[in-house]
């Protein structure tokens, strides 16, 4: 042997030696060091705070009934710390039993905002670390393979999971609204991330209500997942239950009629929207409010796919028509402006002349049919919807107010009374998202060009170059009108009165709006908001009213209301609506109302129908509406007569 | 006079047992019975005794095996060399054949009847050992043979082994079979030229291998989570992340045996085996983990002096090729669990669950007992082959 040997020997041991130390250093390290952290970490491996789901409260009919309620479904839930997007035999293999494709499985498992993320809803949205639902509102067939087969799908499991079910035979679509996943901003502002978020009706106003709060319980669990202990750190509190006005029978009555009548608009190749609201007139309860284009709720329980939400989307069935589709008014604004008339000191009691032109300021404006009724009461001009007499009286009032020197910032009497009424300013229904409508007035016109006069000009200017390889007159006419609305759009003429007075020009009303207002009329003249949900139900069966809000504004005198509640009583029995009302029993149940057609530029008029009753003791308001439907006294009268059976047949106890 | 007990208890003992490394034997006596009870807290309720059962009958046959191999003549090792040394490869052979078995990726392991299982690779260590120091001490190269034939020898006979074990997936073997190889031939007093031109030969060879697509993909990703294992914390990254989540909160004192909420909620894989280390830094704690060390450093210490005082270069070979098998084993062992090595599928020696691993170890403690025997007591006469010059320079 060497001694060199001997020396590497001894060289060999230091390295040992080092090796040792780097050993112990390292253990010291991690165990003294940085133990802390590393326990903290360890812990949260194995223990693990849940949240506990509370029920969702219900949505009842003014009956108790449901509308919604709660079912449970089986949601097929993947840990995604064990199963991976790229694990393709798996996902093959739930994808076959869950009958989607394995790609779709897969978009389930990647959060939402990850690169390689499709879209939502198809991302896991949520919480990042949570497990991913595949698939819910699953029965327990279709989960079967997957619950026998565990140990063919490690890391998947099948879970009890609360979905919404809509019990009631109607469709209440936009009222009632519906549930999504959070959004970053419902999680950033401290919503758990697999609690469903209200998004439209009265899941999202009364969302926080509805939810209740989560409670929360703290498991321990070893590596495969199993529970091995729970305990409770905070109970979850249920949702309340919100009681409505909603009428189950009347709603349903709504929708059908509704469907009815636009299926048979649609035929003639348009592409009608319509609307039926039914107040409550002494409560200002909402009875049943239906919207045409609606869908099926129960589409969005197991999550809506992204051809069905595109189709919901851009055929506009997702817009809620009574609170926030913006349509002329028509002839159903003629009682509001013969309260105008009767405040700038017009006698009702008076004759009007009704010719079949009123021909003013170098126009002509027409009746409806050119039909001429001589001198008549005003009660008969609404009665027929005469617009001659209401064109007379409102150049007056133009003249009276100062015609063309009228100031841009004001607002004419047909404006203040309008505005009184709730027009031109949301109801302030409980829904979200209501629209504010318009009301035409000399400042709504100045502030209309004030926005829109440059790209009057710029049209006038150019002259529709277009246009005018086609069709040289239309663009001629095109450029006058530009030319004219540029150079002195911003003046109050009298045309502008006049179809003020009528319900067109620049007046835009939703069905709601209407409703609210002659409610208004038939009532004491006060303007209620319309309330829908009627009180909350605690989990304790406590309940919490919720009463409707009066305003401050009141319409017209009584004496005026009275006149104008005979005067629309007469539509139903001899006037415009009598059609439609044939066979119906007016004299135990007199019914008051007003039609409504609306010109729209290039299309069917809007029909209306406004109504209350019984007239001499009015209990309900019924509003109908649908675009391209022609004259107010066919399609809206019809309908409305429908829920007037509807409701007229209704026990008292449950109209 | 009286003698002390202890020399009274010693002399009642048989010759060949009376010239045992006392230490060497406690300490891996020691390690493995904490090894048992490590196993019977890691394997949990559901396995019972069964695991920490089969490992207390392995342990007794280890120390029978090694008692066996104690009454060898030190001299009949080098006959053995070879006939081990091809024992040893065709039972790594037969792991290629219908009897092998594979273990979570490693097709390391033969069938044997009545449903026992043996990794021929850990004999296959002590196999290398005695035929490294056979070549090395010159026994095998006749005449005057240069440093280069001898280490050209010993790297002649190592590479068979480790090309089986990387047949087998079983890099860490591979790894642990190199650093005895070129320990040992760095000990043989080899010159430093012949030793670097060889590393460098070798690194090359290997650079080439993975040049040229021999590194599989298994190698690259455990290598990548060694770097940074939150890259893929559920996958290569998770052992590493819950062996260091274990270790760490251990503390200073641990949670008490068959307390460990790691441990004990089996977040750790493979922890009876590879990461059983996280199984007492877990539940004993730093102390614990030190105990460990510690007792695997006594081995190392005795087999170092054991090399040093070696009689022969052959003993001293074998010595410093048990030594080096039990540290850079060891160290890989114990790295991967503390994340400063990258995970390979190695036992702790004496510790870690496994029959084969166990009872090779074992043997390995009986060579390093063998050649203590032969070496006189050092302490008293240095053995030496020829003097040391004063320079310390070397003599040929």
């Amino acid at each position: 042997m060497t001694a060199i040997s001997t020396r590497r020997l001894l060289v060999f041991s230091i390295v040992l030696v080092g090796m040792a130390l780097a050993l112990v250093g390292r253990l010291v390290q991690l165990q003294v060091v940085g133990g802390g952290d590393y326990a903290m970490a360890a812990r949260s491996n194995h223990l693990q705070v849940v949240d506990i789901a509370a029920p969702r409260g219900l949505i009842l009919d003014r009956d108790g009934r449901p509308l919604v309620a709660n079912s449970t479904g089986l949601a097929v839930v993947v840990d995604r710390s064990v199963v991976k997007p790229d694990d393709t035999d798996l996902l093959r293999s739930l994808g076959r039993v869950l009958e989607l494709d394995p790609e779709t499985v897969s978009a389930r498992l990647i959060p939402c905002g990850a690169p390689k993320a499709a879209p939502p809803p198809h991302c896991h949205a949520g919480d990042p670390y949570a497990p991913a639902t595949i698939l819910a509102g699953l029965s327990h067939d279709r989960v079967q393979p997957i619950v026998e087969r565990a140990e063919d799908f490690p890391g998947v499991s099948v879970e009890p999971d609360s979905e919404r079910a809509y019990p009631a035979p109607v469709r209440l679509s936009h009222v009632l609204g519906y549930l999504g996943q959070p959004d970053q901003e419902d999680l950033d502002s401290g919503r758990p991330a697999d609690v469903l978020v209200g998004r439209a009706g009265l899941e999202q106003r009364y969302d926080r209500v509805l939810s209740g709060a989560p409670g929360r319980k703290e498991i321990r669990v070893d590596a495969s997942g199993q529970v091995e202990q729970e305990q409770l750190i905070e109970a979850a509190v249920p949702g309340s239950d919100l009681l409505t006005s909603l009428s189950t029978k009347v709603q349903r009555t709504a929708e059908r009629k509704l469907r009815e009548h636009a299926a048979m608009v649609a035929s003639t190749g348009a592409d009608p929207r319509g609307s039926v609201v039914v107040l409550d007139v002494e409560s200002g309860g909402v009875v049943a409010m239906a919207s045409y284009p609606d869908y099926d709720p129960t589409i969005w329980t197991s999550g809506i796919s992204q051809e069905d939400y595109r189709h919901l989307s851009e055929s506009g069935a997702l817009l809620n028509t009574a609170v926030q589709g913006g349509f002329a008014p028509g002839s159903t604004f003629k009682p509001f402006t013969a309260l105008a008339m009767a405040q700038q000191g017009a006698d009702f009691t008076d004759t009007y002349s009704c010719p079949a032109q009123y021909a003013t300021a170098g126009r002509v404006f027409r009746n409806h049919g050119d039909e001429a009724y001589g001198r008549i009461s005003l009660a008969r001009a609404i009665e027929v919807s005469c617009n001659t007499a209401f064109y007379r009286a409102a150049d007056r009032m133009w003249r009276q107010t100062g015609g063309d020197r009228i100031g841009a910032g004001e607002i004419d009497p047909v404006a203040e009374v309008a505005q009184s009424a709730g027009f031109g300013s949301p109801t302030g229904v409980d829904l979200a998202g209501e629209a504010s409508g318009a009301v035409a007035s000399p400042k709504a016109k100045y502030d209309l060009w004030e926005q829109r006069k440059e790209a009057w000009c710029r049209a006038a200017d150019d002259g529709y170059p277009v246009l005018r390889e086609t069709d040289p007159a239309r663009a001629r006419y095109f450029t006058e009108v530009d030319r004219a609305n540029c150079d002195e759009g911003q003046y109050w003429r009298q045309g502008d009165a006049l179809n003020a007075a009528v319900g067109q020009g620049l007046t835009l009303v939703t069905p709601l709006q209407l409703a609210v207002a002659y409610a208004a009329l038939a009532n004491d003249g006060q303007v209620r908001e319309p309330r829908i949900v009627t009180g909350i139900r605690g989990d304790d069966g406590s309940v919490i009213p919720i009463d409707s809000v009066r305003r401050a504004d009141l319409i017209g005198t009584g004496s005026q209301r009275r006149y104008l509640r005979a005067a629309m009583r007469r539509v139903t029995t001899s006037g415009t609506a009598a059609a439609a009302f044939t066979g119906f029993p007016l004299g135990s149940y007199p019914i008051a109302g007003k039609t409504g057609s609306a010109q729209v530029d290039g299309v069917a008029d809007t029909s209306w129908f406004a109504s209350f009753g019984p007239a001499q003791k009015p209990r309900f308001a019924v509003v109908a509406m649908m675009s391209e439907a022609g004259a107010g006294g066919v399609v809206a009268a019809e309908i409305v007569r429908a829920v007037w059976d509807t409701l007229r047949r209704a026990p008292q106890e449950q109209r | 006079m009286t003698q002390p007990p202890s020399v009274r208890y010693v002399a009642a003992l048989p010759a060949w047992m009376r010239r045992l490394d006392l230490p060497l034997l406690t300490a891996a006596l020691s390690l493995s019975l904490l090894g048992v009870a490590l196993i019977w807290s890691a394997s949990g309720s559901s396995a019972l005794l069964s695991d920490a059962a089969r490992q207390l009958l392995s342990l007794a046959v280890a120390i029978a095996l090694g008692l066996l191999l104690l009454r060898a003549e030190p001299r009949a090792l080098r006959a053995w060399a070879i006939p081990v040394y091809l024992g040893c490869l065709t039972l790594m052979l037969g792991t290629f054949s219908p009897m092998g078995v594979s273990v979570s990726g490693a097709r390391a392991w033969l069938a044997l009847p009545g449903g026992f299982t043996v990794q021929p690779s850990e004999f296959a260590k002590l196999g290398l050992i005695l035929i490294l120091a056979t070549t090395l001490s010159g026994s095998l190269v006749t005449g005057q043979a240069a440093g280069v034939r001898k280490a050209a020898g010993a790297v002649g006979w190592a590479a068979p082994y480790i090309l089986l074990v990387l047949a087998q997936r079983d890099t860490g073997t591979a790894m642990i079979m190199t650093a005895i190889t070129i320990s040992c031939v760095v000990i043989s007093g080899v010159g430093l030229r012949v030793v670097l031109a060889g590393l460098l030969t070798a690194v090359a060879l290997v650079a080439l291998a993975v040049a040229a697509g021999g590194l599989a993909d298994y190698q690259v990703q455990r290598f990548l989570a060694f770097v940074d294992p939150y890259a893929d914390p559920y996958g290569y990254g998770h052992n590493t992340i819950q062996a260091q989540l274990a270790i760490g909160s251990g503390g200073w004192f641990g949670d008490g045996l068959g307390a460990g909420n790691q441990t004990q909620g089996g977040f750790v894989p493979v922890n009876e085996s590879d990461f059983i280390f996280t199984v007492v830094a877990e539940e004993l704690g730093l102390v614990g983990g030190l105990a460990v060390i510690a007792l695997l450093a006594v081995i190392v210490w005795r087999g170092l002096r054991i090399a040093l005082a070696a009689r022969d270069l052959f003993g001293r070979l074998v010595a410093t090729g048990v030594v080096a098998w039990f540290s850079f084993q060891a160290f890989e062992n114990l790295g991967m669990a503390l994340g400063i090595m990258p995970v390979t599928g190695v036992t702790l020696p004496f510790v870690s669950y496994g029959g084969s691993s166990l009872i090779a170890a074992w043997l390995g403690i009986a060579l390093l007992q063998l050649v203590h025997r032969s070496g006189s007591d050092w302490t008293r006469r240095p053995v030496r082959d020829r003097p040391l010059s004063r320079s310390g320079g070397e003599l040929t």
